[in-house]
């Protein structure tokens, strides 16, 4: 009885009440079970089930894996995650963002693009650039008539003129000459972006020394041409002749009045890189005459 | 909610097809542009300049305390275009006479075109080319600079003359 009153929790004014185990109470006697029992049963029960379920799902979870490759072994670890608390957890449902997908690959698209478009003008400025640092074309002589390309035939006459000189013309530059090279161009076809007779120039050598000159400007020219009958259409520039376009005229130079021999160089250019590049220079050679209109 | 995803993907499809296209668009013009960017890369290189001296008198013309002078300056062309000379100038330290001007200049130092600009001598292609003035310069000048200035690479070749 005593015992039982010790038992009693009401009555009872042990101490130790708080220390002895639960299990003994006899309402739970009953049941043959402690609490810590049935605490147990519930987490035996539940692993016992979470164990099954795992196992359907995934049957290498229990097993011992450490014998399987590292492979296989991370291939369990999302599975395990999805058990939790003795239930197989679904997976949320991906929600695909397809205007955000559609968006991005857009956008991804425009930033290449300029990306791409500066890489490609950036490679091709250094390859233009090294294409213009290299000289590799041939030199051939024409006769003085000639087909420049296959649509543009150029006719020169057979030789250089000297037309003005400080004899004829005061202020003229000191110790030179003003030379003309009579020339017609008959083209056939036009071709966009084709330079023909382009960037023309004269050579000539005093004292073994090599010389070169530029067609002047027109407007250089035509204060001395002029005197000497020419109209001003009559002078022609070098920028670019033929080309779709049948041209007649005069080349003029000033040339030193010892020049006795020129020599017109005419650079033929194909694209390469981006650029034109100079294929071949044809030279026609003239020596130089004075005026018969002016000896006469 | 939906119409509104629509449009703004749309928009920026459109946009981005735009910025491809203006990308395409930039890079073909600036290829045009590339020739001259290569030109500018280019560079003819002054091999040697000498000076002969001609005398008092140079064509019957003459100036108390001057003297006239030939230069010759040779210039290399490694490119593919051909260059002039526009770009050659002489640097005095005293005043001198120039070019087929006959200009008097008074002012120290003076900069002036070596060869002029009208009938600028050509520097072909791949080839050599001697370039040569008359000078008409102050006695007592001691020299003066041959200068070959390329605006594009913002360089500069010097050689000095001594008289």
């Amino acid at each position: 009885m005593a015992e039982r009153n010790n038992d009693n929790f009401w009555e009872s004014n042990d101490d130790d009440f708080w220390s002895k185990p639960v299990a003994s109470d006899d309402w739970l006697k009953s049941d043959k079970q402690s609490a810590e029992t049935v605490s147990d049963s519930f987490s035996y029960q539940y692993e016992a089930n979470t164990a099954v379920r795992e196992e359907a799902v995934n049957p290498y979870l229990n097993r011992d894996v450490s014998s399987y490759s590292y492979e296989t072994q991370q291939s369990q670890q999302p599975v395990r995650e999805t058990v939790l608390n003795g239930q197989v957890l679904e997976k949320p449902k991906k929600k695909i963002h397809v205007h955000t997908i559609i968006c991005l690959t857009f956008i991804t698209i425009a930033i290449f693009s300029i990306i791409g478009a500066f890489a490609s003008y950036s490679m091709a400025k250094k390859s233009a650039i090294k294409t213009a640092n290299q000289v590799s074309y041939a030199e051939k002589e024409a006769d003085h008539v000639f087909f420049f390309d296959e649509y543009n035939e150029v006719a020169f006459a057979e030789n250089a003129v000297s037309y003005v000189s400080e004899e004829n013309f005061t202020g003229f530059p000191k110790e030179q000459k003003l030379i003309g090279i009579y020339l017609e161009v008959n083209s056939s076809k036009y071709i966009t972006g084709a330079n023909v007779l382009h960037d023309i120039y004269l050579g000539y050598e005093i004292d073994g020394r090599p010389y070169y000159q530029e067609i002047p400007r027109r407007d250089v020219i035509y204060p001395y041409a002029s005197s000497q009958g020419f109209a001003r259409e009559e002078i022609l520039e070098s920028y670019g002749l033929g080309n779709g376009i049948d041209d007649e005229g005069y080349l003029f130079f000033f040339v030193p009045m010892q020049v006795e021999e020129v020599t017109l160089y005419m650079p033929k250019t194909v694209k390469e890189n981006y650029i034109d590049v100079i294929e071949t220079v044809y030279y026609v050679s003239f020596p130089v005459i004075e005026d018969s209109k002016e000896a006469e | 909610m939906k119409v509104v995803k629509i449009v703004i993907t749309v928009f920026v499809a459109m946009m981005s097809l735009f910025i491809c296209l203006l990308s395409a668009a930039i890079f073909f013009s600036e290829t045009d542009y590339l020739k001259y960017e290569a030109d500018g890369h280019t560079e003819p290189i002054i091999t040697s300049a000498e000076i002969e001296y001609l005398g008092d008198e140079y064509h019957g013309e003459s100036e108390d305390g001057f003297s006239y002078y030939r230069l010759y300056v040779t210039i290399e062309n490694h490119s593919n275009y051909n260059h002039n000379t526009s770009s050659v100038y002489l640097h005095y330290d005293s005043s001198a006479y120039g070019g087929n001007d006959w200009e008097y200049y008074s002012v120290m130092p003076i900069e002036e075109e070596a060869f002029g600009s009208d009938e600028a001598n050509c520097i072909p292609a791949g080839k050599e080319a001697t370039c040569s003035e008359v000078l008409c310069i102050e006695d007592g000048c001691r020299g003066f600079t041959v200068t070959y200035n390329n605006y594009r690479t913002d360089s500069e070749q010097t050689i000095e003359i001594d008289l």
